[in-house]
């Protein structure tokens, strides 16, 4: 089996196993879920553009990261994004899998709330570390920002994220 | 539990629930199967495109084996043809024809920057090589706006385009210090003052991207990062110029060049202050505090005053006076870049200090 074979068999590998995260990714920052599934499709496309106009990629998950994020760069840029809290309001059912529990349903949408509300920033820091579990090193390729720039942001955000649960707890 | 486990508690839940947000199973292989659809219809072109680490790559394809031709360029001619002659041969024309119009990351773009620009510059003279040089740069910052706005700047490809780049500047800054040493100062300085010129333009083109523009703000940042090095660059190899040439006393026609040129350089930033470019991150002139208003009128009383001196002939003073100017201007820029730094470095400050206690604990 060649390189070409070989390579187109590691990236739908990849989509099984990022089609999720990248969607939850796409979802956090527009808050549209049509949207999202249609930008995670898109990101997958790119990617294999990318791939087809021969350039390597080292790091296929961070990649897709860095071209989800830019797609949703650009969208933010075309028209300003509904708050997710708009979304929760109207009803609107974010469609969380189906073998979770009511309970988990309720949470699920209030952890993206309240992740959506740290300030953009420091959003992506923190939720591609503690949701998707890339590295600082990883991150700082994905938003094109230094490790030590993003090990501060984690911080800071992390901080925000504390008032912001206490003054929801209290 | 004190505030702060439970704090930590709450969040890692929060993170647990997040994650529970997916594509339902319709959704995945709906997407799935557009997605392996259009990877079906459009097949890698190339045995080794999308390669992965470990898997072997043509000596070819190594960046290595390109720049022996400029090395043989600078060390032997005649090694040189030998070496073209080779790479005509073993690499073929077709090649080199394939190659135009590459971009970094592209296959064939070692043998366009290498090969293709090279051969094209041995049949140049020092002065036109120059020129080409500084052409050749500014061709790379322009390749990186096009990866950026094609989502293909990666963190590799800038650290090739800036070493590249700097491979250009070196050059240009050769030949600078070649025509300064041999005393033609005036070509000297209109040269690093045209390069100089042209990168701080560019600079400012990417700053005041569109939002309808292919390019993000990070991208315009990471694109400015390689325009920042040789702009600086530049700037103090101009600055040398002028120093020597106010240091003679019988070059009037280089000082009233020089003189000129500052003043044109002033009246732009001037200009993009007062139409609130944000580049240089305004709002309106007016809503600004009066000590930075001041510098403005300031900048703006000095280029009458050096209007004056240029019409009267006296050079030197004319020069000094848009040197003061230029300063009030810069003057201003900072002042402004406080403004928005203040609040960002308290923060800072204090996210080290709580950092320090944590390690301490």
């Amino acid at each position: 089996m060649d390189n070409k074979q070989d390579f187109e068999n590691h990236f739908l590998d990849a989509y099984k196993q990022n089609a999720d995260a990248i969607f939850r990714y796409c979802y956090l920052r527009l808050s549209d879920r049509d949207l999202a599934r249609d930008f995670t499709q898109e990101t997958f496309m790119k990617v294999w553009q990318y791939a087809q106009k021969n350039g390597v990629i080292k790091n296929l998950r961070a990649f897709l990261f860095t071209t989800a994020r830019n797609l949703v760069v650009d969208q933010y840029r075309r028209k300003k994004a509904t708050s997710l809290d708009n979304m929760m309001e109207q009803g609107f059912d974010i469609g969380i899998d189906n073998r979770q529990s009511d309970m988990d349903k309720i949470d699920g949408r209030q952890a993206l709330s309240f992740l959506g509300s740290i300030p953009e920033k420091y959003r992506d820091a923190i939720y591609m570390q503690f949701v998707e579990g890339l590295s600082i090193k990883e991150i700082a390729e994905v938003t094109g920002e230094t490790e030590n720039n993003i090990s501060v942001r984690i911080h800071r955000g992390l901080q925000k994220l504390r008032s912001i649960l206490r003054d929801q707890n209290e | 539990m004190n505030k702060d486990n439970k704090d930590q508690d709450n969040f890692f839940g929060l993170v647990e629930k997040a994650k529970t947000v997916q594509l339902t199973d319709k959704e995945r292989a709906h997407v799935f199967a557009a997605v392996s659809s259009y990877v079906k219809k459009n097949p890698l072109s190339e045995p080794g495109a999308g390669v992965m680490p470990g898997a072997v790559k043509s000596p070819f394809l190594s960046k290595d084996f390109w720049p022996v031709i400029s090395y043989w360029r600078i060390h032997s001619a005649r090694s040189l043809v030998a070496v073209i002659v080779l790479v005509v041969i073993v690499v073929g024309s077709g090649t080199s024809f394939a190659a135009q119009g590459t971009l970094p990351g592209d296959l064939l773009y070692p043998v366009r920057v290498n090969f293709n620009e090279e051969v094209k510059a041995l049949f140049l003279s020092d002065k036109s090589r120059t020129t080409y040089e500084i052409e050749r740069l500014k061709s790379r910052v322009n390749e990186a706006k096009v990866l950026a706005g094609q989502d293909r700047l990666s963190t590799k490809v800038r650290d090739e385009v800036v070493e590249r780049v700097s491979g250009h500047l070196a050059v240009v800054k050769e030949r600078v210090e070649d025509l300064a040493s041999r005393g033609d100062l005036k070509m000297a300085f209109e040269i690093s003052n045209d390069l100089e010129s042209s990168l701080t333009a560019s600079e400012i083109e990417v700053s005041e991207t569109q939002p309808d523009s292919d390019i993000s703000t990070d991208e315009a940042k990471s694109i400015n990062e390689i325009i920042k090095g040789p702009r600086i660059a530049s700037s103090i190899v101009r600055e040398k110029a002028e120093d020597k040439i106010l240091s003679l006393d019988d070059d009037q026609e280089s000082v009233k060049a020089i003189a000129v040129a500052k003043r044109e350089s002033v009246r732009s930033a001037l200009k993009l202050i007062k139409e609130g470019s944000t580049s240089v991150s305004l709002s309106s002139i007016s809503s600004e505090s009066e000590e930075k208003t001041g510098l403005v009128e300031q900048a703006d009383d000095l280029i009458d005053v050096g209007d004056e001196a240029l019409s009267m002939g006296n050079y030197e003073k004319a020069f000094a006076v848009f040197k003061e100017a230029d300063e009030a201007v810069q003057a201003f820029q900072i002042e402004k870049e406080l403004d928005i730094t203040d609040s960002f470095e308290s923060e800072l400050n204090q996210i080290i200090i709580d950092l320090e206690k944590i390690d301490a604990q």
